[in-house]
């Protein structure tokens, strides 16, 4: 638990200190900014993303993640245009019930949206992300702090476009209260509330440190241990990375898939499946 | 005499040693010395033999002995000794035996170089000649008390002078209340007078005045002194016997004939009881070392009265039919539905006066008779004061006359087996005609016993036909009250069932309502109060169906971790096979129970319920890959039952 507690910590310093590194840059472009800040219209979205949880040990796991993102066009709400498809891999680590940690790679790729942009249709996006999740039961809901650390390299459309290299903060928040159940289990709704805030840093990042704030609620269905589908709606804002003055605005539908197959050989499974429950 | 039969397993290596060395050195003179057994003596043993065609001969000097100082200091000893000399196998020559049980006071004492210990107990020493294996010479056999390695006081003694096992001349045998003394002929034969003394003062004084073998008289001295004449001369066929139980018997008989029976108290029985059980000890062990007929042979003459062989047909017949006679009485006299229904019905009770009337008056007399002759003394005594004294005179009648009514002391009627007639009786009664009436008094109580058993029977009969039906009923109500209680709680699916069952034990019992009165009436009421135990026990199962669905689900529940919620949940494992069980099996069941369901049907049911459920709970830890690919294609239920009962991989996860 000690252990437990200094990965906490010194996540919380490392978060702390990329806040104040943002807020000491903004100094220098304090003249750009506008003297309100300035919401633009909601963009409306469409993610439709699955999650893949293999387990391959006692302890580890193989996160695959897929998802796919939907941009309105002029004509078409919601689903106009893909905007970016989503590759997410890592290995997990069950330290226990309560804790577990990953580390692994993105690949995301992210299709042109500007409808009027005569520049490169897709440019991939690169990352390093690791994460740190803690659960806890409170009564009949759970719920789960999330921290997640992202290095990411990133490119414009533009040809000869170079990559600038930010780190993104990700902290959320979130609950799961079953519906129809005295706790989750096969068979059983629950809705799940979730806010997660987004802070980034790096040279690019002068005066937009807030990069994104989700608010989602989804209902989801446990069909399986082993399979849940669940499925809501977002709401974001967030900083533009040119202007901290700027910020933007979505709503999005969100359906999810979560699977987690086990192809171990049964009799690896027993009895180490039960953790130390 | 195979003399290795009785050594040690150490011996019998000796034994075979000695086999080998004797081929060699044919009939030469050997020695044992070592540990020995005969019978419970365990000691040591030092004796000379030769061996002659494998078998052990005993010759020369003979010593076993044992005494344990150890044991005798620790708690208490039992020694033995026995010495003499065997020639060519026999016993011959000077013979001592000696057998003691010493307790010691555990103090010692120093005695010119030897330490002392006193004993007390009981020293048994036998003494004497033996010639070829007889006792020769005079024998004198004596037990000691002895009390601080004194002797105390004799509490036997026997002298008695033999030539070659034949007993001579003089002899006295005492014990602690008498001595016996008396004399034999050359021949062994007990001649004279043979004189009881009592030690003490109030004691019976007897005298048993023999001539040439034959006891002519006993005269008994005391408070009440009384002169018997025993056996008369008359007859000059006599027979020689041993004077032993037989003996003493038929003195007894002799003086019951002659009313003289209380005078008799079996002193000098007691006494020569006393002395052959003392010789059978020295006898036991030297025939099972060599060659011996130790025992005394004391000798009597009595009259004798043989049996011709129709005679003897006569009485073999007469013990036969007695022993059957005395048999059936007793199974009637002793029946216990007969000594109940008596009391109420009074041909019973006239048929229970019958059997004990015969029983007493031509069956009970003979018992006597048979018993001399089963105890061999019959021929001892003229047959006619036998034959005189068994119904005194009263002449035996087939006509047997009891009372018959239970409510009126003063009504008689008389039995009297038909077709039966015994011939005129002459005043001397014959075995021919004992025979006769004895075969009546048999084939009378078998005929009784017929009838008695035909009204017992019907009688229980009855009797258990009204007790079955009470239970049939109460078996009914127990059956519905069960289901009707049962209903309330459970899934209307199971309830149905049930309901169906309760149907079908109300119906059958109808249908036994309206039997008529036959005979089958009994078998029928027994088949259905098994098959409503069998009602009930499917009742029962159908009633835990939901409890065994409920458990299956359970067993087949396997503790999953979902990482999305980061909890542990149940998931259903193996779903085939409990899908087979749940949506297959357990609606079978229940269809099986409302469909026409009779008694075999249910049975099988019980059955399937029971074994069904065994094996899908063993299932679950087995290897049933093949099984749930089976299944998956499998709808039938009773495919399904074979191949749960039929999964043979057993290989547990």
């Amino acid at each position: 638990m000690k252990q437990l507690t200094n990965i906490f910590t010194s996540i919380v310093v490392v978060f702390a200190f990329g806040i104040c590194s943002c807020l000491h840059a903004q100094e220098d472009t304090e003249k750009v900014l506008p003297k309100e800040s300035n919401f633009k219209e909601p963009l409306t979205k469409t993610w439709i993303n699955t999650y893949g949880n293999i387990r391959i040990a006692k302890r580890l796991f193989w996160i695959a993640q897929t998802h796919f993102r939907f941009e309105e066009t002029e004509d078409t709400p919601f689903v106009g245009q893909v905007a970016q498809i989503y590759n997410r891999h890592a290995i997990g680590y069950i330290y226990s019930k309560k804790f577990n940690a990953s580390l692994g790679g993105v690949l995301r790729l992210n299709f042109n949206t500007d409808e009027d942009s005569t520049d490169r249709n897709l440019v991939p996006e690169w990352r390093i992300w690791h994460q740190y999740q803690f659960a806890m039961p409170l009564s009949r809901v759970m719920v789960y702090h999330r921290l997640r650390i992202e290095h990411r390299w990133t490119q414009g459309f533009e040809d000869n476009s170079k990559y600038i290299f930010r780190n993104r903060w990700r902290y959320m928040l979130r609950l799961k209260i079953p519906l129809n159940n005295h706790k989750l289990k096969p068979k059983t709704f629950y809705i799940a509330p979730e806010t997660e805030l987004i802070m980034q840093s790096g040279k690019a990042v002068v005066a937009s440190p807030m990069e994104d704030l989700r608010l989602t609620t989804t209902l989801g269905y446990i069909l399986t241990p082993r399979l849940t589908v669940a499925a809501g709606a977002m709401y974001s804002q967030g900083q533009s990375l040119s202007n901290g003055g700027n910020y933007k605005q979505s709503w999005a539908i969100r359906c999810h898939l979560y699977f987690s197959p086990d192809f171990r050989r049964v009799r690896n499974k027993l009895p180490e499946i039960h953790l130390d429950d | 005499m195979n003399h290795k039969r009785y050594v040690s397993t150490t011996l019998l290596l000796v034994g075979a040693v000695l086999f080998f060395s004797s081929t060699i050195f044919g009939q030469e003179t050997q020695n044992y010395s070592g540990p020995f057994k005969i019978e419970k003596y365990a000691g040591r043993a030092n004796y000379n033999y030769t061996v002659v065609n494998s078998d052990t001969i005993l010759n020369g000097a003979f010593k076993m002995h044992r005494s344990s100082l150890e044991s005798l200091l620790n708690h208490e000893d039992s020694s033995f000794l026995f010495q003499g000399t065997f020639s060519n196998n026999y016993p011959s020559g000077n013979w001592i035996f000696q057998f003691g049980e010493f307790k010691s006071d555990k103090k010692s004492q120093l005695v010119d170089y030897q330490y002392r210990v006193n004993i007390n107990g009981v020293q048994e020493e036998a003494k004497g000649k033996i010639n070829e294996g007889r006792p020769d010479g005079k024998w004198l056999y004596s037990v000691n008390q002895i009390k601080d390695s004194e002797v105390e006081k004799t509490t036997f003694k026997s002298s008695i002078t033999f030539d070659k096992g034949v007993p001579q001349k003089d002899f006295s045998i005492e014990n602690e209340e008498s001595t016996l003394v008396g004399r034999f002929l050359r021949s062994g034969i007990a001649h004279d007078q043979w004189s009881l003394f009592s030690s003490s003062v109030n004691g019976a004084n007897e005298d048993w005045t023999f001539s040439n073998g034959i006891l002519k008289s006993i005269e008994v001295k005391g408070v009440k002194s009384k002169h018997i004449s025993v056996f008369n001369t008359k007859n000059k066929n006599t027979k020689t016997i041993r004077l032993n139980k037989r003996f003493l018997k038929s003195i007894a008989l002799q003086l019951t004939l002659k009313g003289n029976e209380s005078v008799y108290h079996g002193g000098i029985e007691q006494l020569l009881a006393q002395n052959v059980k003392y010789y059978n000890k020295i006898d036991g062990i030297l025939s099972k070392i060599g060659e011996s007929h130790f025992l005394p042979e004391f000798n009597v003459k009595v009259p004798y009265y043989p049996l011709d062989s129709i005679e003897t047909i006569r009485i073999n017949e007469i013990s036969r039919r007695f022993a059957s006679a005395k048999s059936i009485s007793a199974d009637l006299l002793t029946n216990t539905q007969l000594n109940i229904l008596k009391l109420s019905d009074s041909e019973s009770f006239y048929l229970y006066n019958v059997v004990d009337t015969i029983t007493n008056q031509l069956v009970n007399p003979l018992e006597k008779l048979v018993a001399y002759y089963q105890e061999d003394i019959f021929e001892f005594v003229p047959r006619t004061a036998i034959l005189e004294n068994i119904w005194q005179g009263q002449k035996p009648s087939t006509e047997i006359t009891v009372a018959n009514d239970l409510t009126d002391a003063n009504s008689i009627q008389t039995f009297k087996l038909p077709n039966a007639a015994l011939n005129n009786f002459d005043d001397n009664l014959s075995l021919s005609q004992i025979a006769e009436v004895i075969a009546y008094a048999e084939k009378s109580l078998l005929h009784v016993q017929e009838i008695v058993l035909q009204k017992v029977t019907r009688e229980q009969r009855q009797q258990e036909l009204i007790a079955i039906e009470e239970q049939l009923i109460s078996q009914n109500n127990a059956i519905s009250k069960y289901i009707d209680s049962t209903t309330v709680e459970i899934d209307k699916k199971y309830a149905l069932a049930l309901s169906a069952i309760k149907t079908a034990s109300k119906k059958q019992l109808s249908a036994y309502a309206a039997l008529g009165d036959d005979t089958n009436k009994l078998e029928e009421a027994k088949v259905i109060l098994n098959c409503n135990k069998t009602y009930q026990n499917l009742a029962s199962s159908i009633a835990h169906l939901p409890f065994q669905v409920d458990s299956v689900q359970q067993k087949y529940l396997d503790r999953v971790w979902n990482p999305f919620t980061a909890t542990l949940m149940n998931e259903e494992v193996k779903k085939h096979i409990t899908n087979a069980y749940i949506k297959i099996l357990v609606p079978h069941f229940l269809q099986q129970s409302q469909n026409d369901l009779n008694c075999k049907r249910a049975k099988e049911l019980i059955g399937q319920i029971k074994t069904s459920y065994t094996k899908i709970m063993a299932l679950r830890e087995k290897d049933t890959h093949k099984l749930e690919r089976k299944l998956k294609k499998e709808q039938g239920p009773k495919i399904i039952m074979e191949l749960f009962t039929s999964n043979k991989k057993t290989g547990d996860h």
